[in-house]
């Protein structure tokens, strides 16, 4: 019970900040899931590619990204995502709000003090 | 050697093997599961698994056509498992875990099958025992208790070996185990579907205003799709209390349809089950008469139950041979009622009388009538019996009933006509239908009437007529006709009233009113001798008669006083 807390909060913690990065990884052109989780694998912020299905869903409900349908080779169409004028402007107030907080964070937890 | 079934996944044909076809839909199912309450499931499942078809779809090649456990389970592995979804999950915390550790076990919603391996009969109370979760044996023990009860148990237990599947295939036994089945999870299930009906809604609000700039067929279109889906969504709701109305009525009018024709229980006033056999001629008509009842009433009950207990149990798979099978047999009991009827009616094709005189030897010039006031009380039927004595007008068969092996009816219809003779006589006709001129004699013959008592001029007549059981009721009846010399005259005691029938009289009154009174046999006719005023008192009892129609029971009410 003890160790799922632990998991609960950790899963809290990366929730907000997957948004962020995936935001952060189409800012720099469009791309299809696979892509995405590929970059954030590398990363280390996902293992699996579950995951990033129901984020991109919320996402671009929420206006923030929107996608193009386009053939492959190698199964069935893929959903390329692009940022929406929106979510330039809602990545623009994430990367200042993840300044503050890391910058916050830091200077509450003590590590900013060197 | 393996066997591999065929698959879509995302409009990609895949031949996957079939432990590996398990595996996959049991996998689909949980996440389909645990997601269950995020917004946008539809959507998150179909990229899902597009993306599982371009997975696999690279592991196919021309010499490895059909997809295995391993692929599935690397599938499982780079999608991850629900619980590695945590992060990404719309509410990370209760809902994940929750819904997670019950849905392990399938993730589905769960659906009721017969269960072929726990089976004693034909797996019904092992089946719904899985669905609600309990011990079969409970089941098992309440059906044999209805079953000694009345029998209700057999029934209840044929209806739903029909109306539930067999589980069949692996899918449909992990189906029978899916999600728990408790208070929660129907509320979970209503507040879903009013969830979708919202949702839908929303969607279609959005649609038609797109639709309404491009095309105004397409929001036609929605607009009906719409409406149908939010019906089915609502019927899903109050299906299950229309399906519960409809289990008990059916049981209950199950029940009343035995007891009637069995006659488990007395109604009191009328023991119907003892009837019956005078109805028919034989035993066998009396069976095709059973038959055609059970048929024409049971099997629109049986169906009662049988479509409560589909919509009850969210069972959507046609059963073509329970309709058909339902309607032909409802056809046959149809067939099968109206050759009885026609049969039966053949048996009153004839008529058949047999006369019986009585010479009254007296020297009064009056003859006293009165009732024997004999009638034999009727078991279980007295109610309705003394009820209708009260407002008996003598007509035909005013009561009757069964009294041991024997039917009792009353009253025999008394008229008075004049003879030539000297001497008063009394004509007692039995007559009866039959088939044929012979059987209808016969069966006349078998009538009994206990003839009228004569002491000198005062004539008690017996007010019933009998016969046994065996013989059945083929039209008998009694008449009593009295003659009465020109010149003579009769009279008529109050007890009569429930006895005359149309008797001629030159004054025109009515049965009721020629009681208490003397009666002198003219060339006319009966004429009243001892009735001054009689037509003054005609008129008040004409206007009488039409309030009678009016207010029937004011009218008893005047009569007794």
């Amino acid at each position: 019970m003890k160790e799922k807390n632990i998991e609960n909060t950790k899963a809290q913690m990366k929730k907000g900040v997957l948004e962020y990065c995936i935001l952060s990884i189409l800012s720099s052109g469009d791309a299809y899931p696979t892509e995405i989780i590929e970059r954030m694998k590398q990363a280390r912020l996902v293992v699996v590619e579950g995951t990033l299905y129901p984020l991109l869903t919320r996402l671009k409900n929420m206006g923030l990204l929107s996608y193009r349908w386009e053939e492959s080779s190698s199964g069935p169409p893929r959903k390329y995502y692009r940022l929406t004028d929106i979510g330039e402007q809602f990545l623009t107030e994430l990367e200042k709000t993840w300044e503050e907080l890391v910058a916050s964070v830091n200077q509450a937890t003590g590590k900013n003090e060197k | 050697m393996k066997k591999t079934v065929t698959i879509n996944i995302s409009g990609i044909i895949f031949h996957i093997e079939e432990d590996a076809y398990d595996a996959l839909s049991r996998y689909l199912a949980t996440i389909k599961g645990y997601f269950e309450k995020s917004e946008g499931r539809d959507e998150i499942m179909g990229d899902i698994e597009m993306r599982i078809a371009e997975i696999l779809k690279g592991k196919i090649s021309d010499f490895k056509q059909v997809v295995t456990m391993q692929d599935v389970e690397e599938v499982i592995d780079i999608m991850g498992k629900p619980e590695e979804f945590a992060e990404g999950a719309e509410a990370g915390s209760d809902a994940s875990e929750e819904v997670f550790e019950e849905d392990i076990r399938s993730g589905k919603r769960r659906r009721v099958f017969r269960d072929p391996d726990n089976e004693i009969i034909g797996g019904v109370c092992a089946g719904i025992a899985n669905h609600f979760d309990i011990d079969p044996l409970w089941l098992r023990l309440g059906l044999v208790g209805f079953t000694l009860l009345g029998g209700a148990g057999i029934l209840i237990y044929i209806i739903l070996w029909i109306v539930i599947p067999q589980a069949k295939t692996t899918a449909e036994k992990l189906e029978m185990r899916g999600e728990k089945v408790n208070v929660k999870n129907i509320r979970k299930t209503v507040e879903d579907e009013m969830g979708n009906i919202k949702e839908k809604a929303k969607n279609f609000g959005d649609a038609a205003g797109k639709s309404f700039k491009t095309k105004g067929k397409d929001a036609g279109e929605k607009l009906t799709e719409f409406l149908v889906s939010v019906g089915t969504s609502f019927m899903k709701v109050f299906g299950k209390l229309l399906a519960i109305v409809l289990i008990i009525s059916g049981v209950v009018l199950s029940i009343v349809l035995f007891s009637a024709v069995f006659g488990v229980f007395n109604w009191g006033w009328t023991p119907f089950h003892v009837w019956i056999p005078a109805f028919f001629s034989s035993g066998f008509q009396m069976d095709l008469g059973f038959i055609a009842l059970l048929l024409i009433v049971g099997i629109p009950v049986l169906m009662l139950i049988y479509g409560g207990f589909r919509l009850l149990l969210g069972i959507r798979e046609k059963n073509r041979i329970v309709s058909l099978a339902a309607t032909i047999l409802w056809f046959s009991g149809l067939g099968l009622a109206a050759y009885l009827g026609f049969e039966i009616s053949s048996e009153f094709r004839e008529n058949a009388r047999i006369k019986e005189v009585i010479t009254v030897r007296t020297k009064s010039d009056t003859l006293y009538l009165r009732n024997a006031e004999d009638f034999p009380e009727i078991p279980d039927y007295d109610r309705f019996n003394r009820k209708h004595r009260h407002h008996g007008n003598s007509r035909g068969i005013d009561m009757a009933g069964p009294v041991g092996d024997e039917i009792v009816f009353g009253f025999p219809d008394v008229s008075v006509e004049p003879t030539d003779s000297d001497s008063f006589r009394i004509e007692i006709i039995r007559g009866a239908s039959g088939s044929d001129k012979k059987s209808a004699s016969e069966r006349a013959g078998k009538l009994m009437y206990r003839p009228a008592l004569v002491q000198d001029s005062l004539v008690t007549l017996s007010e019933f007529g009998k016969f046994g059981i065996a013989e059945t009721w083929r039209g008998q009846s009694v008449k009593i006709i009295i003659r009465v010399p020109k010149g003579k005259a009769v009279f008529f005691s109050r007890s009569m009233k429930n006895l005359l029938f149309n008797v001629d009289n030159i004054h025109n009154t009515w049965d009721g009113n020629m009681i208490n009174r003397t009666w002198l046999m003219t060339e006319e006719g009966l004429d009243c001798v001892n009735c001054r005023g009689i037509d003054k008192e005609e008129s008040f009892n004409r206007k009488k008669k039409q309030s009678e129609k009016d207010h029937p029971a004011d009218y008893v009410h005047f009569i007794r006083m």
